[in-house]
């Protein structure tokens, strides 16, 4: 394997991904990062895609340039997603179809994009994003925490039908981030929620990339199929 | 593309993954009639799937054309297209065109 290892990573405008895309080209990463929108970032080390990643087409697009490109990807982090929040009673039809379309129907076509180009070499990580709400079942989030299940769900089976081509499939699930997706959740809600956890505080950036490291090691292809939580849940 | 290049390509695709099965196998045998699945195949279930992806990708690479091969169509005819090369190749052959048309 080269030096040099190529990581694509959805949904790095803003949040956690940009975050993510700025670690792993700060680490010398060759970082492949997307969005529908343009991205500021600079770094030597950074290209940006500019795609829909729940649209098939845009989506088949972006890995013939990353194989022209490298010819090779070893990491892909699904990290585009999400939220609602919103009493089940109330919730109209085309907030699912938005949800699930953004957190699991985008992380379907990257994983199986993303799982071609690595067979290739034999090697792969795929890091899929749930979150602390499916093991909290917590109330106002049932269709944003069914579509994390249904992502934890494709990531057992996959990494089951995967390691056979060494890829290995694992899926990180943070509590509580301060960024734009929980912007519009009450204070009171997130301290609720918070309360509800083992470790009472919200999650940071490096947080998530201690488990992602972790994760992406090479020494860790007896890894998958695995959910790692923070926050004490499980 | 012809009949004759999607064969080639079918052959090709399927002598890369058999050499990556077993690297003594003798491949220079392979021709339309060889038998991909079902009773006196080369292939196992995994290395059919590799097959597909890898045509897929040739396809893709080549003719910059996306053609889903194992689709919906394909898992509910009568007589399966990935019986042997030759039915294979007609079947992608049948994609393409259709492809084509719609771009």
């Amino acid at each position: 394997m080269s030096e040099r290892r190529v990581i694509l990573i959805t949904g790095t405008r803003k949040g956690i991904g940009r975050y993510l895309a700025e670690y792993y080209a700060g680490q010398g990463f060759m970082v492949e990062g997307c969005s529908r929108n343009p991205s500021d970032q600079q770094s030597q080390n950074y290209s940006h895609h500019l795609a829909d990643v729940t649209d098939e087409a845009q989506v088949i697009e972006m890995f013939s340039e990353i194989q022209k490109k490298h010819g090779r990807l070893d990491i892909a982090i699904n990290n585009a997603g999400l939220a609602s929040l919103n009493h089940f009673l109330l919730t109209p039809v085309s907030t699912v179809d938005a949800i699930f379309s953004v957190n699991f129907r985008a992380t379907f076509l990257v994983c199986r994009e993303s799982a071609k180009l690595m067979k290739k070499h034999n090697f792969g990580r795929i890091i899929n994003i749930t979150t602390v709400a499916v093991p909290m079942l917590l109330a106002g989030e049932a269709i944003y925490a069914s579509s994390k299940s249904a992502v934890e769900t494709l990531t057992k089976i996959i990494a089951r039908e995967l390691i056979q081509f060494g890829i290995t499939c694992n899926a990180v699930g943070p509590a509580p981030v301060d960024t734009d997706l929980i912007k519009g959740v009450p204070k009171e809600k997130i301290d609720q929620l918070l309360k509800g956890l083992p470790v009472q505080k919200m999650a940071n950036f490096q947080d998530i990339t201690n488990v992602i490291d972790f994760f992406i090691k090479p020494e860790s292809q007896n890894i998958t199929a695995q959910v790692i939580y923070l926050g004490g849940v499980s | 593309m012809q009949k004759n290049d999607i064969t080639e390509m079918v052959i090709s695709s399927l002598r890369q993954i058999l050499s990556e099965q077993d690297p003594e196998f003798l491949t220079d045998g392979l021709n339309e009639s060889t038998r991909l699945f079902g009773r006196g195949s080369l292939l196992d279930s995994l290395a059919m799937v590799s097959l597909i992806v890898d045509i897929e990708q040739r396809l893709k690479e080549k003719l910059n054309i996306h053609i889903t091969i194992a689709d919906e169509r394909a898992m509910s005819m009568e007589r399966s297209p990935f019986r042997t090369v030759e039915s294979l190749a007609d079947y992608i052959q049948l994609l393409v065109e259709e492809k084509s048309k719609d771009v």
